[in-house]
């Protein structure tokens, strides 16, 4: 069906339905009901609506194909579609490579566009933050293996640079863009932003945010506002609670975090995850030179009142746990990726390490960290009882079995050059 | 007013480029031979006839007159009276880009053929302003009041300019010493912007003394157009005020010359500073950042002739540079002093001219960031040659440098050869090698996010030019091919989550044309045009697969300056185009920079003779584009009005 037509039915289609809006499908996709859909990938409307593909069979070019056999080498079939175990966030090569549980690289890289930073899943595909080019590239699954887009066929997030976080909630993406110090939020069908919410109070025009990890409970956005260059303790180092089921998106709260922070240090909130009914997020505290301060913190926010939990506010990570990053749970447990790679003075990883926090118990209680001497991990991700994390300049991929306590690493991101850094920005694995 | 002063100001661009585009004269020097007096009465000037107007111009400068150098020298004195900044005036070059972050006073940079700001020598008589510090030099912080012209060289110009010309040299000529010439001029403009200076020259043949002062300053309150939600199509824009964005500063240049047995003294002092609100971006104001900054220079300089067509020049230079600013809540500062000695052999042999020299010196650097005090020694060894052939109608040159910066050992290499085809076609090429060194905000400096590396390698820059100048009775016009290539280019690259740290990541090639062209000026109003052009395809050779073939970041394609001025009687009126087209803001190559077109317009009227008296009325961006950027996003003025009084002696009295 030509790209010509494909909209003009899927109008009649809407109007016949009594719907008000007019919905516009992209190439490769048919309106299935009201719902656009990737009739060529798509094992549940394969070549067309409706017409399904048989267990274990995937839809490639609109045809149901024998997934097992298809997929290459390294890679599994799932749902019909080839998927790697792990898919790591190359930040410097602009990639995104598989890798299988093993950390083996899986298939060719995905080119992104320029500084892929973080990885959210929806609706079967991965969504890429491009954080200097401020654009999204999606990764969509077909029998044969992933395609990526990139250049002009990736979504456009305006002019300016800067997505420093993406996150998925259905049927929306949602992203930080820290120039503007707002949030974004994406129809990734009809890829286009729906909505965008400057995360700056009346009074704090021209502020710094620098909004950096989402996650969501009950209906609401928790963003992290990570504070610019030079922070005013006064501004950001806080969380801004969104309601995004409002149109427009509004900030419901903000909530003060630079108390947590040791002196002459800053909060720094990073990174989010709900878990147990609340909402943990990493405070880095670092100093002016975005150093340690001290030790790595955890918050606890409590979303039924939105304010830090009254119990527990903090959770201090200790002296071996220092700029946290990344946290991800596995069952009952909060694993936090901490470590600081002075590659200035020292040339050192210090503090750094997979440290546990036990939510069963009462305060919560922070377990011995699995240590880690030459990797500073920054994001984790746990899949069936397996942690994975990237490394911050090494392109390096670990693996952490949370029982035996054992990590295992490998390259999976090469860097450009022998010499460069290397950035894993973010780990994705299946669930 | 004198033929030389009436024809002056309609004529200044095709004069320029007259410096630009004439053969290679057999003066010669060193660049670093600052221009602080005029030449000698024994040194060849230049002389073209138009018709019975007889154009007088001083000797080409040392490097124009190098065979096969791409030289475009700025009549700086046509601006008077404009609101132009000292960056503008420099982007009237072709092969030039000027990255303007703020306009009105505030940092703005000079990038040629494609290098960044680190990579262009910038000097002043001479004398090298960039510090060990990096980051190029800030165009603002000379006062503009004291230049006389602006060379522009291109092109891997290490050989003449010192290490760091990848690629290519601004040299600022101040105004020179001449008994008797006088000007004062003020100014008063839109955004609460207001302007003064002065010049009054001394002496006579056997000596001379000028002093010159500048002040500018600037309220750089502007309303622009703000976008809350810029990834939101469709969104609304709405008008802001541009605030903490004031700037001030001004200078005193002081210079003489004395002659005094078979020698000549020189010696050239100046001072200035400035202090300059930092407005910060549009969604992330800075209302409490500012900066202050200072700077001192020396030159002493004594040549002696120690036989017939063997001159010897020994030159003593210093200079001081101080920065404080307050990036709230921080403070930070920088102190830089450097200082030099050199001595230069030249000996006139007929058709051959050889020179060689030797220069000692070095910089010593402290500041927040910075672990401890850092200073690196500078010690060049250099010599050039120029054949003249066919009876000066072929020209062959070579010139090349050795030099030790700190730990970094280098060389640099130029050769170029100029033929006179015909009396009115002129070919020439050259090639040249040179390198830039680490700087030390590179190799040492730590400031919030932006770490060091202390185990860089110098960058290299190759080019190879060829050119044809066509010159007559109607006009010149000058067309240059170039292709430059940049190796182990230094990038900031995001390193363990939030800092960034350089590595020598990148290569690039940049080709291009650079075109340059003047007519005489024509007609009852003596109208004449003038304008450059540049081509500049860029791409990147180095890095992710994604952006291997793609154009820099920042690199417009095509750069379009336009100007006709004409004179009639006692008025004079001139217009302006600047076109930029799109460039791209990453190096994907996903982000653009929208084309930007900017109107001047201006004209003045003569109002007494005895002295000259002028009042300019000039506008600039008379479309009152409020949608202008810089590189960042931020906000650039709209139109501008200046008006001016400008009064100075008729004659000059030449030495």
């Amino acid at each position: 069906m030509t790209k010509s037509i494909v909209p003009a039915l899927c109008a009649l289609a809407l109007a016949l339905a009594g719907c008000t809006e007019i919905e516009t499908c992209s190439t490769d996709e048919l309106l299935c009901g009201t719902t656009c859909v990737a009739v060529k990938t798509d094992a549940a409307n394969c070549g067309q609506c409706g017409q399904a593909c048989p267990a274990g069979e995937a839809c490639s070019g609109g045809v149901c194909t024998d997934c097992a056999s298809a997929c290459g080498q390294g890679q599994h079939c799932e749902a019909g579609l080839c998927v790697a175990d792990v898919y790591a966030a190359c930040f410097n090569t602009d990639q995104v490579r598989g890798a299988t549980a093993a950390l083996q690289p899986v298939g060719t890289p995905l080119a992104t566009d320029d500084g892929p930073t973080a990885i959210a899943r929806l609706g079967g595909r991965l969504y890429v933050a491009n954080n200097i080019s401020n654009s999204i590239s999606e990764i969509t699954f077909e029998a044969t293996g992933p395609t990526s887009t990139s250049g002009a066929s990736s979504i456009k997030l305006g002019a300016g640079s800067n997505l420093a976080f993406l996150a998925a909630n259905e049927p929306r993406l949602y992203g930080s863009n820290a120039t503007a110090s707002t949030l974004v939020a994406v129809d990734p069908t009809a890829k286009v932003v729906v909505d965008e919410l400057p995360l700056t109070a009346a009074g704090e025009q021209g502020k710094d945010m620098s909004p950096a990890g989402i996650a969501f409970a009950g209906g609401k956005a928790y963003v992290a506002l990570f504070g610019g260059f030079s922070p005013e303790p006064e501004v950001a180092q806080e969380i801004a609670v969104v309601n995004v089921s409002a149109t427009p998106m509004q900030v419901v709260k903000r909530i003060a975090l630079q108390q947590l922070a040791d002196a002459n240090g800053f909060a720094r909130p990073y990174r989010l995850v709900a878990a147990a009914d609340r909402v943990f997020v990493t405070l880095q505290n670092l100093n002016a030179s975005y150093a340690p301060a001290g030790h790595g913190k955890v918050a606890v926010i409590d979303p039924a009142t939105d304010a830090l939990d009254a119990q527990q506010p903090v959770i201090d990570l200790g002296q071996d746990c220092r700029n946290p990053s990344g946290l991800a749970l596995n069952g009952s447990t909060l694993w936090v990726a901490c470590g600081f790679f002075d590659f200035i003075t020292t040339m050192s990883i210090q503090s750094s390490g997979f440290l546990p926090i036990d939510l069963a118990t009462s305060p919560r209680a922070v377990g011995p960290i699995v240590p880690l001497t030459n990797e500073a991990p920054g994001s984790l991700a746990f899949c069936a009882g397996q942690g994975f994390a990237g490394d911050s300049s090494s392109g390096t991929v670990l693996r952490l079995d949370p029982v035996t306590r054992e990590v295992s690493r490998n390259v999976v991101c090469a860097p450009a050059t022998p010499s460069s850094f290397q950035l894993v920005a973010d780990v994705e694995c299946r669930p | 007013m004198s033929t030389w002063l009436r024809q002056g100001r309609a004529l200044g661009a095709f004069a320029s480029f007259l410096l630009a585009a004439s053969l290679p004269a057999a003066g010669r020097a060193d660049a670093g031979d600052a221009r602080a007096a005029p030449p000698d009465r024994d040194e060849p000037q230049g002389s073209v006839d138009l018709d019975e107007i007889v154009v007088r111009v001083t000797r080409p400068a040392a490097v124009a007159s190098a065979p096969g150098a791409a030289v475009t020298v700025v009549d700086a004195e046509q601006y008077a009276g404009e609101a132009k900044s000292v960056g503008e005036m420099v982007a009237t070059s072709p092969g030039v880009a000027v990255r303007d972050y703020g306009g009105l006073g505030q940092l703005a940079t000079v990038s040629i053929r494609g290098a960044s700001a680190d990579g262009v020598r910038v000097l002043i008589d001479g004398l090298p302003l960039n510090t060990a510090f990096g980051g190029g030099v800030d165009l603002s912080t000379i006062p503009r009041q004291w230049i006389s012209s602006i060379e522009v060289v291109r092109g891997a110009e290490g050989a003449r300019f010192g290490s760091g010309a990848l690629g290519g040299a601004v040299n600022v000529v101040t105004r020179a010493p001449l008994g008797g010439e006088w000007s004062t001029q003020l100014s008063r403009g839109s955004f609460d912007t207001w302007s003064a200076g002065a010049t009054a020259g001394f002496g006579g043949p056997r000596w001379g003394a000028l002093v010159a002062t500048g002040w500018d300053q600037t309220g750089g309150r502007f309303r622009y157009e703000f976008d809350d939600r810029p990834s939101l199509a469709g969104n609304p824009t709405e008008l802001r005020w541009r605030e903490n964005n004031a700037a001030y500063g001004g200078g005193l240049l002081a210079k003489g010359f004395l002659r005094a047995g078979a020698g000549r003294w020189d010696a050239v002092a100046q001072v200035s500073g400035g202090h300059r609100e930092l407005a910060g971006s549009t969604y992330a104001t800075t209302p409490d950042d500012a900066q202050d900054d200072l700077r001192a220079a020396l030159v002493l300089r004594h040549a002696r002739s120690l036989r017939p067509g063997l001159r010897a020049t020994a030159e003593v230079t210093a200079r001081v540079d101080t920065l404080d600013a307050r990036i709230a809540p921080d403070e930070f500062d920088q102190r830089a002093a450097a200082g030099a000695a050199q001595i230069v052999l030249a000996s006139d042999l007929g058709a051959l001219a050889l020179d060689g020299g030797v220069r000692a010196g070095g910089e010593r650097l402290t500041g927040a960031g910075l672990d401890r005090t850092r200073s690196r020694e500078e010690l060049a060894a250099f010599g050039s040659g120029d054949l003249g052939l066919a009876g000066g109608r072929v020209h062959v040159g070579v010139a090349g440098r050795g030099e030790r910066v700190g730990s970094f050992d280098g060389w640099s290499g130029k050769a170029g050869a100029t033929v006179e085809a015909t009396r009115f076609l002129s070919l020439s090429a050259s090639t040249g090698r040179t390198f830039r060194a680490p700087s030390h905000g590179e190799l040492y400096l730590e400031q919030g996010r932006l770490q060091p590396n202390p185990d860089l390698r110098p960058e290299e820059g190759v080019n190879a030019d060829v050119a044809a100048a066509v010159h007559g009775a109607a006009g010149l016009a000058r067309v240059t091919g170039f292709a430059q290539l940049y190796r182990d280019l230094i990038v900031y690259e995001l390193a363990s989550g939030t800092r960034l740290k350089p590595f020598n990541s990148a290569r690039a090639l940049v080709r291009g044309l650079e075109v340059e062209a003047a007519t005489r000026p024509w007609g009852p109003a003596r109208t004449s045009l003038s304008g450059s052009y540049t081509l500049l395809r860029s791409k990147s050779l180095r890095g992710a697969p994604a952006i291997v073939g793609l154009d820099l970041p920042l690199r417009a394609r095509h750069r379009l300056f336009a100007r006709v001025a004409s004179e009639w009687r006692w008025l004079e009126a001139h217009a302006e185009a600047h076109h930029v087209s799109s460039q791209w803001l990453d190096t994907h190559n996903l982000n653009r920079i929208p084309a930007a077109t900017t109107f001047n317009v201006g004209a003045s009227w003569r109002v007494a003779s005895r002295p000259e008296v002028r009042v300019h009325v000039d506008a600039r961006n008379v479309a009152n584009a409020l949608d202008l950027t810089e590189r960042f996003g931020n906000p650039l003025p709209g139109r501008m009005l200046l008006v001016s009084l400008r009064a100075g002696s008729q004659e000059r009295i030449a030495p």
